[in-house]
């Protein structure tokens, strides 16, 4: 909008003109007190001489008078008050000493743990994955039986896995791979034409991140809580090939354009073929240096094709869907892109490391 | 596992192995090296191993992972047949779990030899040489091969032996000097005394062997793996026996094992075997497996021809039969982790190597879902307490009784069975416990002022076990300012809290105080969103006519609350007045004893321009108002 400056009274513009330089070298309150008066004051100011002709005005240009006149009321309100604070608050006679310490915008931040959960989940936004959470007080069969794991299983020893006194067939997740289980079993569920929540989406691909428990004593390495991030794709006709795909250009996305991914093989007992995922070690490019062992590359995830029994478990025709499962340990892969030596740290909530982990050096 | 070098180039036959191409195919074929050394002019790597995969608990197995991968064969076991004749001494197997059972007996001769291979082999692998050829050479065939074997002092054993489940309340002495109590569901050996050998774990005390034994009896038998693990996870009792046996072992190297055992020992000790024969049936081929070459294509990504498919499935040592488009594949005796058509698609994909899968992104055909809004509220509500100063926390999700004083909530059902210690015991109830500790930690390391958040499950008992509430608390306190000039030193007080709740738009907050000057309060986040929310806020319009502010300054008696005089204004006061601020309290100088100045600031805006007159009535009608409270203008 443009201010119509054109219909002010010759007087007021040319009062208007000298404004600033009147009130930046008002030398004390006394003075700003009289510009105030002058400018807006409530009986015979330049203010008032502009309501009343506002008053006076024909229809076609009030709107713009109104306009001006507001615009010029903030605009000497503020300045005013603004020279008033500065000549109250310092008994200093100019303007301040722009040498003394300048005062601290307290700034807090997020925990990095959440930080890079969030990074990585955005990444796989913009694959088209959602996120699913379940709960950290899990059953036994969403925990383990829903994913392959057998009955004899190391895993489900009380060496390992928290359990619950009063409820001995719920415990804390070892993983969060319980949430595809979740996730599956809702998927297979069928509408009253008799068409799955699944075959109606064609498929699905999310993430869940979150807290898992596993019966480690607290040291430098080890934690009795940690958290991870998996990921799953259901399709048709998926392979090896496509997880390759995607963790590859997740990685790309996460750690630049160098990252590389490299499969070897590995066994989890809820994927068939399972792979270990090595990432081009993203500190020294893949020269080799102390944090990758010099072999250049970086074990950072565990991945393979989801097993026909967990589809099966889980109510889903494994000759028709296929698809694939990734899974990560946040504090691992955020221990080794920071070179944080102490995995404690990140639970003991010191500020200075909290502080120290929000800026990028 | 320990892996020597020498002994590894030795099972494989026909090619030479370099240490490069070990360190190169070992990690590929899924073994990655965790560490590497030079010991005793050999080299030595250790190397980690799946739980899937008995059959590579011995140097042979790896090796014949690395032949098939280059595509040669094994060398020969040594060759050491011996005629077998029927029973020389009563073996009984009265238990299913053990299927199988090779025996043989060796009169042991007078020499104490034992041949520095095999000494400096058990040093390289990490079990020493016992000085006792059975003892040695059972150990050395158990590492070379994966067939753990056990010798009985022949004269020791009373009447016959009997593989049966412990009766309850029997004990048994292991070679380890341990006495324990077994159960009905323990496997032993026993003779007519009692128990001799938990079977696939350890061996006896009363029937080791020693210097002074004449005549062993060697086992080399099939137990059940289910039956071992169990039993050795019942006395934490983890032998290199009981490993192998709890994972499955390759049924038929039982006999040849138990033959090379005895002419072994029979030779470093001069002395010879008299008798071989086995009990029980050995197990039949593992059911065949059918592969679709489809189902090889698709989890490949690429065409793999059936001829290369068998070729490396054969390799494995698999029988295979190519059946128009599908193969129909035996496993080998040593591989009881191949049962499905995914199993063996793994295999020829691992010999084939898994640095050759394309990568390809997947179709975007599959509907992309909303992301959550507890996810969404959890990332939002910590960022925007980032900005305003606060850091966010990370705390484990249980806690010990004595966190729990003074809140009050049923302890039953958040209970663990199993914690780390007392103080990790109960899932907790409450975040500020947790955020306290945090906050007394920070004051200590010299933090003046502490701002922390977490967000995170609280936990209540209920009847279907612990139930989980998403939940904000936030601690606030200590001293702000006061480190420049422009910042007044001042301390946290509750009212500073009730505006971050109010900036939050955090609604019915408790202000807790938790001691040490500290703040803080917890309040459970919506699971839904109040309203669905579009991907930009719905327009609401807002006056764009110039706002006027009043300020009045009153003297009101000591003791007066500001929010009965806020309540009281606002019933005079029209809708166009948008706020009502305290924005100042001033007792002292200028200020009679007993009073306070109190300054008082009004903003009116309307959809239209306010006019003088009226604004000054609206005012006019809050200081007529004033002299009921006993307030008077300044
Ligand atoms: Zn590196």
């Amino acid at each position: 909008m443009n201010l119509r400056f054109d219909l002010l009274p010759s007087d007021i513009a040319e009062a208007h003109q000298q404004f600033e330089g009147w009130i930046s070298t008002a030398r004390d309150v006394n003075e700003v007190n009289r510009l105030k008066g002058v400018f807006t004051g409530r009986k015979a100011s330049h203010l008032t001489t502009l309501t009343e002709l506002l008053k006076q005005t024909p229809k076609e240009s009030k709107s713009d008078l109104g306009a001006l006149i507001n615009h010029l009321k903030i605009t000497w309100e503020t300045a005013l008050s603004l020279r008033l604070d500065q000549l109250i608050s310092k008994n200093s006679t100019s303007s301040i000493d722009l040498t003394l310490t300048p005062p601290v915008i307290p700034l807090g931040a997020v925990h990095p743990i959440q930080r890079l959960e969030a990074q990585i989940v955005s990444v796989f936004r913009s694959l088209g994955y959602h996120v699913e959470e379940g709960p950290e007080v899990e059953t036994e069969e969403n925990n383990f039986d829903g994913l392959n794991i057998t009955p004899s299983h190391p895993a489900r020893r009380s060496s390992d896995t928290f359990y619950f006194q009063n409820h001995p067939h719920l415990l804390l997740r070892t993983h969060t791979s319980p949430v595809q289980v979740r996730v599956l079993k809702r998927l297979s569920q069928k509408n009253k034409e008799g068409v799955s929540l699944l075959e109606s989406l064609e498929g699905i691909r999310f993430l869940s991140p979150g807290r898992v428990y596993r019966k480690d004593e607290i040291d430098p390495t080890h934690s009795p809580m940690f958290q991870q991030v998996e990921g799953m794709l259901i399709g048709k006709n998926i392979g090896l090939h496509h997880l390759k795909g995607t963790l590859s250009y997740a990685m790309k996305a996460l750690l630049g354009a160098e990252a590389d991914v490299r499969f070897r093989p590995g066994y989890f007992p809820f994927v068939e073929p399972g792979c270990e995922v090595d990432v081009r070690c993203p500190l020294c490019k893949g020269q080799g240096c102390r944090v990758c062992k010099s072999s250049g590359w970086i074990e950072i995830l565990g991945a393979g094709l989801v097993h026909p029994q967990v589809l099966s478990h889980a109510g889903i025709d494994p000759t028709v869907w296929s698809g694939f499962a990734f899974g990560m340990g946040i504090e691992r892969i955020a221990m080794i892109i920071s070179e944080c030596p102490d995995l404690r740290l990140f639970f003991e909530n010191d500020v200075r490391f909290l502080q120290s982990m929000r800026e990028v050096r | 596992m320990r892996l020597p070098l020498s002994a590894l180039q030795k099972e494989i036959s026909g090619r030479s192995l370099s240490l490069d191409q070990v360190r190169q195919y070992l990690p590929m074929l899924g073994f990655p090296i965790e560490n590497l050394e030079s010991l005793s002019g050999d080299t030595l790597l250790e190397i980690e191993i799946t739980a899937n995969r008995s059959d590579v608990l011995s140097i042979r197995g790896i090796a014949r992972d690395i032949a098939a991968k280059i595509g040669t064969s094994l060398s020969h076991i040594p060759d050491s047949s011996i005629v077998e004749d029927s029973s020389a001494f009563p073996i009984y197997l009265e238990s299913p779990l053990c299927s199988f059972y090779a025996a043989a007996l060796v009169d042991l001769g007078e020499s104490t030899y034992i041949p520095h291979d095999t000494t400096k082999f058990l040093d390289l692998i990490g079990s020493s040489s016992k000085a006792l050829a059975s003892v040695d050479a059972s150990n050395e065939f158990l590492y070379r091969y994966g067939q753990p074997t056990h010798a009985f002092d022949l004269d020791t054993l009373q009447g016959s032996v009997t593989v049966r489940l412990a009766k309850s309340g029997e004990s048994f002495m292991g070679l380890d000097g341990i006495l324990r109590m077994l159960t009905a569901h323990d496997l032993v050996i026993a003779d007519q005394v009692g128990p001799i050998a938990l079977a696939g774990v350890i061996g006896g005390d009363r029937t080791k062997v020693t210097a002074q034994t004449r005549r062993i009896l060697i086992e080399s038998a099939i137990f059940d793996a289910v039956s071992v693990r169990t039993t050795a996870h019942r006395f934490n009792l983890h032998t290199e026996a009981s490993n192998r046996f709890g994972r499955g072992v390759d049924s038929s190297l039982v006999i040849p094992i138990r033959n090379l055992l005895a002419q072994t020992i029979a030779q470093w000790t001069k002395g010879r075997v008299t008798a071989a024969w086995n009990v029980g049936l050995l197990p039949s081929a593992a059911p065949m497996v059918h592969m679709p070459l489809s189902l090889l294509q698709r989890i490949a990504g690429r065409s793999i021809s059936g001829s290369d498919a068998m070729a490396h499935l054969e390799r494995l040592g698999a029988t295979v039969v190519m059946d128009g488009t599908s193969l129909n594949v035996t496993p080998p005796s040593w591989r009881h982790d191949l049962t499905l058509a995914e199993d063996l698609a793994e295999e020829i994909l691992r010999l084939d190597g898994y640095d050759r899968i394309d990568s390809t992104l997947p179709s975007m055909d599959a509907s992309p879902l909303p992301m959550p809004f507890e996810y969404t509220q959890r990332i939002q509500l910590s960022e925007h307490l980032a900005h305003l100063g606060f850091f966010q926390t990370l705390t484990f999700g249980f806690h010990g009784p004595s966190d729990e004083i003074g809140l009050e909530s049923e302890q039953s059902g958040r209970r663990l069975s199993n914690p780390l210690g007392e103080e990790y015991s109960l899932m907790r109830s409450s975040l500020l416990p947790a955020l306290k500790k945090a906050a007394l930690q920070n004051l200590r390391n010299g933090q003046a002022e502490i701002r922390l958040f977490e967000i995170a499950p609280v936990y209540q008992s209920q009847p279907e076990g612990p139930h989980s509430v998403l939940t904000l608390a936030l601690v606030w306190g200590g001293r702000a300012g006061g480190e420049d000039v422009l910042t007044p030193a001042q301390t946290i007080s509750p009212l500073h809290l009730m505006g971050l709740a109010h900036t939050l738009q955090l609604h019915d907050i408790k202000i807790v105080e938790i001691g040490s000057g500290l703040l803080g309060f917890e309040i459970p986040l919506p699971s839904k969103p109040p309203l669905t929310s579009p991907l930009i806020p719905h327009f609401v319009s807002f006056s764009r006519h110039p706002m006027v502010q009043r300020d009045l300054s009153c003297i009101v008696p000591k003791g007066q609350i500001y929010g009965y005089l806020e309540s009281a204004l606002k019933k005079v006061l029209p809708p166009a007045c948008k706020s009502l601020r305290c924005v100042e309290v001033y007792a002292g100088k200028g200020v009679a004893e007993g009073y306070e100045s109190w300054l008082l600031r009004f903003q009116f805006q309307a959809n239209r321009t306010l006019t003088t007159e009226e604004v000054d009535g609206w005012m006019k009608s809050v200081v007529d108002l004033l002299p009921s409270m006993k307030i008077t203008l300044r």
